[in-house]
């Protein structure tokens, strides 16, 4: 059973700076059509301002796609009644990637904890209080620490109150926006086991967007590659992931550094910026950086189509 | 070539006023950012990085921090008292790059007019030079399409797009000494090696000093000359970058390599447990709780330095006695 579905869901931005100028627009999430298994957790990476926020927004409801469907446990999201879309809030939690910016920094750290328990939940103070608590231990903060606010956590700290506080409710899905990127390796482990552990326990599935790979690694299933709003690679089982053949993801993971000094990059060598200006709108998005470009890539898009069973990859060499 | 000192900092103790009380939490850090050469910072979320980089700066506010020891920039002491000229020497000889980057910028003006200013009262350039500028160093690290981020506010830019222009401000000052606080956290690899790239030209061009914190070990270990490790304030092991990662003695780095998830499934070996929080910080070694080979006399450890050889030095009672430590004992 699929706990979400997005069907070519799509979300254009628009700004302009003066009144005078012209709008101008940027497809943040362009037809990403992607589904997430019950109890599973799907991976998602991609290049910086590829649109990651954006889709997960999406995903958690937060934000409404210009087009495109969303299904949650098989009923839509969008055309559902109001009462009934107050339910599915509930259901899914997002944990944001500016979690400086996602708590009222005026309210302790007890009372952004407590507020989805507040708003879906109906506890008595004590009742919720001790769930407060409780939540603080799961995610390794001291009890005392729901008097502090946001400002006088460290960012590691804050980022793993934001975490309780998606907890809190027991929703089906967590997004989860780097959620590790300002903790440090142990805690990452603890947070990273935790996560783990949760999945198993009550069957909670993620979408988790991070840039470590070798954490998205660890806890996903399945993996999905981004790039510049499209989803360029997918694989529905994470152990294929030797197999991720997109120009782009092979650039991506032949970035990641082993945490070994022997095994240093020379970074003089690896001169991999081959940009090609002027390519028309309607080729693949990624063919003005690729090294494999060819003529086809910079007219027509290629499609995400399956290349071996579980595999889909957007390029036109597969 | 003779290596020289930028910034020297010596017993570096910062604590934090609340309700008559000083909490500490940055205790006695010693080090020394040479030129070219990247010291790399790592350690426990909260055990104090950050504010030891805004305390070099003179960043933190007077009235909640109290701040001792001496830091010297090329031998000369920082004049932290006068406002004016500590203003100056930021953005000029030494740069910073927060951790948290929205909180850098002000969310009224764009980010090309943030990006103008800043150099503009540094440097004497015509706000249409600074632009071009501004571009071209946005297109140096991978951002595409830099007139239109530069037309647009903070809140419509993601976190990496805005690490990268901060970062950008940083790298066109040249500054004699850059402190990078997790410079790289909100950016995927791709990006992240594009930017280590520039920061090692700066190196090695400007001869820039470095302080770069991370928690990510490869970067670390790409970067870094020397790391030092820190828990609860303390700099509890500080060695050449190879030695930290191959031979690492104190209990916590020991644990710490271990816990990292090197593209495996298996049950991640973390260390178990949380640092003490803040309030109950007591005497004693701050990992006393959490480390498997403690001893009761840990806790009346007076977290001196107990062994120092060939430029690695750690504070562990483990390494105070002459006897040979054995390794795997503790893990
Ligand atoms: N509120 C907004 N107004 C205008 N443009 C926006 C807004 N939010 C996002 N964008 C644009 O949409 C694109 C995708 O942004 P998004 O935050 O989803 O990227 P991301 O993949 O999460 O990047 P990162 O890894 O750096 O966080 C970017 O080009 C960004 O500038
Ligand atoms: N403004 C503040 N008021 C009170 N306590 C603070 C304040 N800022 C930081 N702290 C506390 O000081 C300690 C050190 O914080 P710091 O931000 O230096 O941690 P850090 O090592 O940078 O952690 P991280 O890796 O999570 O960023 C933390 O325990 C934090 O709770
Ligand atoms: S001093 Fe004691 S408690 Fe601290 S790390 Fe060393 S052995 Fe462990
Ligand atoms: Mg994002
Ligand atoms: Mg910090």
């Amino acid at each position: 059973m699929h706990v979400l579905e997005m069907r070519d869901v799509s979300r254009k931005y628009s700004f302009k700076r003066y009144f005078w100028q012209r709008k101008k627009v940027i497809e943040a999430v362009k037809g990403v059509t992607l589904s997430i298994e019950q109890g599973t957790c799907l991976g998602l990476v991609g290049e910086s301002g590829c649109g990651k926020t954006t889709l997960g927004k999406i995903a958690a409801g937060i934000e409404k796609p210009d087009q495109g469907e969303i299904l949650l446990m098989g009923s839509s999201m969008l055309s559902s009644p109001r009462s009934q879309r107050l339910l599915m809030r509930k259901e899914l939690q997002m944990v944001f990637q500016d979690c400086t910016g996602s708590v009222n920094p005026r309210h302790t750290a007890g009372k952004v904890i407590g507020e989805p328990i507040r708003n879906f939940l109906k506890l008595n103070k004590d009742e919720e209080e001790g769930m407060v608590e409780k939540l603080l231990e799961t995610v390794g903060l001291n009890k005392e620490d729901r008097h502090k606010y946001p400002g006088q956590f460290s960012g590691g700290q804050l980022q793993r109150v934001c975490i309780a506080r998606a907890l809190a409710v027991k929703p089906m899905l967590i997004v989860l926006d780097e959620p590790l990127s300002s903790l440090d390796v142990s805690v990452q482990a603890q947070i990273l086991n935790l996560l783990a552990d949760l999945k198993k326990e009550y069957g909670l599935s993620y979408l988790f967007i991070s840039h470590d790979i070798e954490a998205v690694y660890y806890l996903s299933d399945a993996l999905a590659v981004m790039y510049l709003g499209n989803v360029v690679e997918y694989i529905a089982d994470i152990s294929m992931f030797e197999a991720l053949c997109h120009p782009y993801a092979e650039k991506l993971l032949s970035s990641v550094l082993p945490a070994d000094p022997g095994k240093i990059k020379n970074m003089e060598v690896k001169n991999d910026e081959n940009e090609k200006p002027g390519t028309g709108p309607g080729g693949c998005s990624y063919a003005r950086r690729c090294a494999r470009a060819s003529a086809r890539c910079l007219d027509t898009a290629p499609g995400l189509k399956e290349v071996s069973e579980k595999h889909y990859v957007a390029c036109h060499h597969y | 070539m003779i290596k020289e000192k930028v910034m020297d900092v010596e017993g570096l103790c910062v604590s934090l006023l609340h309700r008559q009380r000083e909490i500490s939490v940055v205790r006695d850090v010693s080090f020394c950012l040479e030129e070219g050469k990247v010291l790399g910072l790592i350690g426990e979320s909260g055990c104090g990085k950050s504010i030891t980089c805004l305390s070099l700066l003179g960043l933190l506010e007077k009235d909640r921090w109290k701040v001792e020891g001496s830091v010297r920039l090329k031998g000369k002491e920082l004049p932290y008292l006068n406002r004016e000229k500590i203003r100056r020497l930021r953005g000029s000889s030494v740069a910073m790059v927060m951790q948290n980057p929205i909180s850098s910028f002000n969310p009224l003006l764009t980010v090309g007019q943030h990006f103008t200013e800043t150099i503009r009262t540094h440097k004497e350039v015509t706000r249409r030079e600074a632009g071009q500028i501004a571009v071209e160093m946005l297109l140096k690290l991978n951002l595409s399409e830099p007139e239109k981020v530069m037309g647009q506010y903070p809140f419509q830019l993601s976190g990496g797009m805005l690490q990268r222009v901060m970062i950008a401000i940083a790298l066109f000052m040249c500054p004699h000494v850059l402190i990078a606080d997790e410079p790289t956290t909100s950016l995927d690899v791709t990006v992240q090696y594009q930017i280590l790239k520039e920061l090692a030209e700066l190196r090695d061009h400007y001869r820039t000093a470095m302080l770069l914190v991370s928690h990510d070990l490869g970067v670390i270990a790409q970067m870094a000359d020397e790391v030092a490790v820190m828990y609860g304030g303390y700099v509890v092991e500080q060695a050449p970058s190879r030695e930290i990662f191959c031979n690492p003695m104190h209990p916590y780095t020991r644990g710490l390599m271990k816990s990292r998830p090197a593209f495996t499934k298996d049950r991640l070996n973390v260390l178990e447990g949380y640092p003490p929080s803040l309030m109950k910080r007591s005497r004693g070694c701050p990992f006393y709780e959490r480390c498997r080979c403690a001893r009761k006399d840990c806790l009346e450890f007076d977290m001196k330095e107990t062994g120092a050889t060939g430029g690695h030095s750690v504070r562990c009672l483990l390494y105070a006695g002459e006897e040979e430590v054995k390794m795997d004992a503790c893990s």
